[in-house]
């Protein structure tokens, strides 16, 4: 007999396809609580037009509430864990290169883009999100008591397709196959995930703090890795 | 002197299909209400998960209350309903019988067991005590035992029976027999009830037996969803009215409709037609230019010798008419539902228990005639849904949820505030718990897309 509710451990992600490369061995691993995905179908943290330096945590808030909905209450909800694509944000201004294509093309070492300034803007805007968003601890969803929610946010770099199939530039249209393809590759396989994320080929600190500095290097935003097995660590 | 008004209080079943132990109470159950509003209780839950089995033993307690035995399938029906792991079913039900101020309770419970490729029906007992106006404490009518020569317990009451005639004996015995080979209630079948009408001297037995019988017989209606079902309900249309004549209320008739041709009384054939046009009306708001109307055959001799009518109920689309016996069976159902739905709105000793009352039954509509009936409805409806807008429509204590728990199968929620909505802390419960029992056995949606890609693959190397 249970009386008190589960919780959930909610994932903010950008696109359908985190959710699905990543939802169905995260709800092995997050088995004692429930796991939900709230997908933005974009990135907030380049959204420049919608989102500011100051309004940027209560848009997370309304996402928050959105996936609420009248079902969920904040203190249903044990932590935010946010996912983002790096898209070469904190590499400096002159790796942005002008070239005609319809597309953002992204190399080792530089971004090429015909549109360099709206890139420049956006990596500013980005980059200054993101330090915000490392540095927050939670989300005040309420004023009532377990109204504010655990946050902590960890980078796909330069991408999610990039970390779990090498391919920093991959097709639109082949991005669900291949998150489907990484699901089932490590279907009940745990440990095969968290060894993955744990390699020093993904995991390049064990603080998270200096792993989001390692990233502020260079072209380092542009490189494979990701810190999400900081946040897994727990569970193993 | 006015009609019996029956109601069913609580039922409890332990040993159907995965139902260890179930039971549901009505939402007035401990409150004896002269002034009861429309008893509405909606049953909840996965597939699989027991919602069906409820609306089963209510089946069963008209077949066998109402000693239906016309039906091929009973036998069968009963015996798959039998929990596999055990040998015997158990029935218990509560009923509250009102005749003006007059307010009994009523307690009949029995066992079934599965007998080589057979059903039995052991262990009847059937009970009652007085509320109002005198205070009856609770009293046993009639025990039976697997022993058949005892007939029945209490003693006394063979012996009161007996000393009043000595015939009564031979009936009784004869009954107790043939209620065994033919699998019947010794208590309801008619034989006995005969006995029993004549020869008690406490009027309250016999008017507790014959009121139960009654309301099984003619009141309580199940719709089950399933082809097997004991009474073909697919084949009638109960239909309940009441009318008016100058300022008094005459008692309400009930009486079945056949898919095909029906012989009526000038009478009845006038309130039919009535009925048929109101229902018409409804009909054509669930089904867009769906009319019902009757078409008539012309005058016939009836059994007594009067004149009658010859009709049947047809439906008319686009100015085509077609037997009802032809249309398809969702249609047939939603007619079925729907009558019997208007006969419990307007009669309260009418009980209609509908398996999936959603189904073919557009949700906004659901809606909308739950709460009409909740909110000005006399009788009982006791049903089963997976659509959750009921949820938001009916009261909490008339809302059941199945749990995953065999022993406790049937719960309502607790801890619900007044500005909760009852499917949104539904739905919540399903993904978190926290209500005593569980109420959803785990799916796992990220497996669900995985699982479809395994059959696919599965299914790719078969072609």
């Amino acid at each position: 007999m249970k009386n008190n509710p589960n919780k959930i451990v909610l994932f903010i992600v950008e696109g359908v396809s985190e959710e699905i490369a990543l939802g169905p061995i995260l709800s092995k691993i997050i088995s004692s609580n429930v796991i939900k995905f709230k997908v933005l179908n974009g990135d907030i943290t380049s959204d420049y037009y919608n989102v500011t330096k100051q309004n940027v945590l209560s848009k997370i808030k309304d996402h928050v509430k959105n996936f609420m909905g009248n079902i969920f209450r904040a203190e249903d909800i044990l932590e935010i864990i946010h996912i983002v694509d790096l898209d070469g944000a904190f590499v400096h201004e002159s790796k942005i290169v002008y070239k005609d294509i319809d597309s953002v093309y992204y190399n080792d070492t530089t971004i090429e883009t015909k549109h360099v300034y709206e890139i420049k803007k956006r990596n500013a805007f980005k980059s200054s999100v993101l330090n915000i968003l490392t540095t927050t601890k939670s989300i005040k969803i309420s004023r009532k008591k377990g109204g504010e929610i655990p946050y902590k946010l960890f980078y796909m770099s330069c991408n999610l397709d990039h970390v779990i199939h090498s391919e920093r530039n991959s097709l639109h249209s082949l991005k669900k196959s291949k998150a489907i393809e990484f699901a089932d590759k490590y279907f009940e396989e745990e440990i095969k995930f968290y060894n993955f994320l744990r390699s020093s080929d993904i995991l390049k600190d064990e603080n998270y703090t200096d792993s989001w500095l390692y990233i502020q290097s260079d072209s380092k935003s542009l490189s494979r890795c990701s810190n999400l097995a900081l946040y897994l660590d727990k569970y193993f | 002197m006015d009609k019996t008004i029956v109601k069913i209080n609580k039922v409890n079943v332990k040993n159907i299909k995965n139902v260890k132990n179930g039971e549901i109470l009505s939402p007035f159950y401990n409150l004896n209400n002269l002034e009861q509003e429309s008893e509405i209780i909606g049953i909840y839950g996965q597939n699989g998960s027991g919602k069906t089995a409820l609306v089963n033993s209510l089946n069963i307690l008209k077949c066998i209350m109402g000693n239906l035995k016309d039906n091929e399938s009973f036998k069968d029906e009963v015996f798959h309903l039998i929990n596999k792991e055990s040998n015997f079913s158990w029935f218990s039900y509560e009923f509250s019988l009102r005749k003006d101020d007059e307010l009994y309770e009523a307690f009949y419970e029995f066992k079934i067991e599965k007998d080589v490729d057979d059903i039995r029906i052991f262990d009847e007992k059937l009970s009652f005590r007085g509320l109002s106006p005198n205070k009856i404490n609770k009293l046993t009518i009639i025990e039976t035992t697997k022993d058949l020569d005892s007939i029945f317990l209490p003693k006394t009451r063979l012996e009161n029976l007996i000393s009043k005639k000595k015939n009564y004996r031979t009936d009784l015995i004869v009954s107790r027999k043939m209620a065994e080979k033919e699998n019947e209630s010794f208590i309801f079948r008619k034989d006995s009830i005969d006995v029993f009408i004549k020869g008690f001297d406490n009027k309250n037995f016999s008017f507790i037996i014959e009121e139960l019988h009654n309301f099984a017989r003619m009141n309580l209606f199940v719709i089950l969803n399933d082809h097997h079902s004991l009474i073909h309900v697919n084949m009638l249309l109960p239909l309940s009215f009441r009318y008016q004549s100058d300022e008094k209320t005459l008692a309400a008739g009930d009486f079945p409709i056949r898919f095909g041709k029906n012989n009526f009384e000038k009478k009845e054939f006038d309130l039919f037609k009535g009925i048929i046009n109101q229902m018409s009306k409804l009909i054509h708001a669930i089904i867009p230019d769906m009319f019902l109307e009757l078409k008539q055959y012309g005058e016939v001799i009836l059994e007594n010798g009067n004149t009658g009518y010859s009709v049947e109920l047809m439906s008319k689309r686009n100015g085509i008419l077609i037997p009802i016996k032809y249309e398809s069976d969702g249609i047939k159902k939603i007619i079925s539902i729907l009558s019997s739905l208007i006969a419990m709105y307007n009669n309260e000793t009418i009980c209609v228990a509908v398996d999936e009352l959603d189904a073919g039954i557009f949700e906004y509509l659901l809606g909308e005639i739950l709460k009409v009936i909740k909110d000005t409805g006399k009788g009982q409806l006791i049903f089963t849904s997976h659509n959750l807008r009921p949820l938001e429509v009916l009261n909490k204590e008339s809302i059941y949820f199945t749990t995953t728990n065999p022993e406790n199968r049937y719960i309502n929620f607790s801890n619900i505030k007044s500005n909760n909505n009852l499917r949104d802390v539904y739905l919540r419960t399903i993904d978190l718990g926290g209500q005593k029992e569980c109420v959803y056995k785990e799916t796992n949606e990220f497996d669900i897309g995985r699982a479809f890609r395994m059959a696919g693959k599965l299914y790719e190397k078969q072609s």
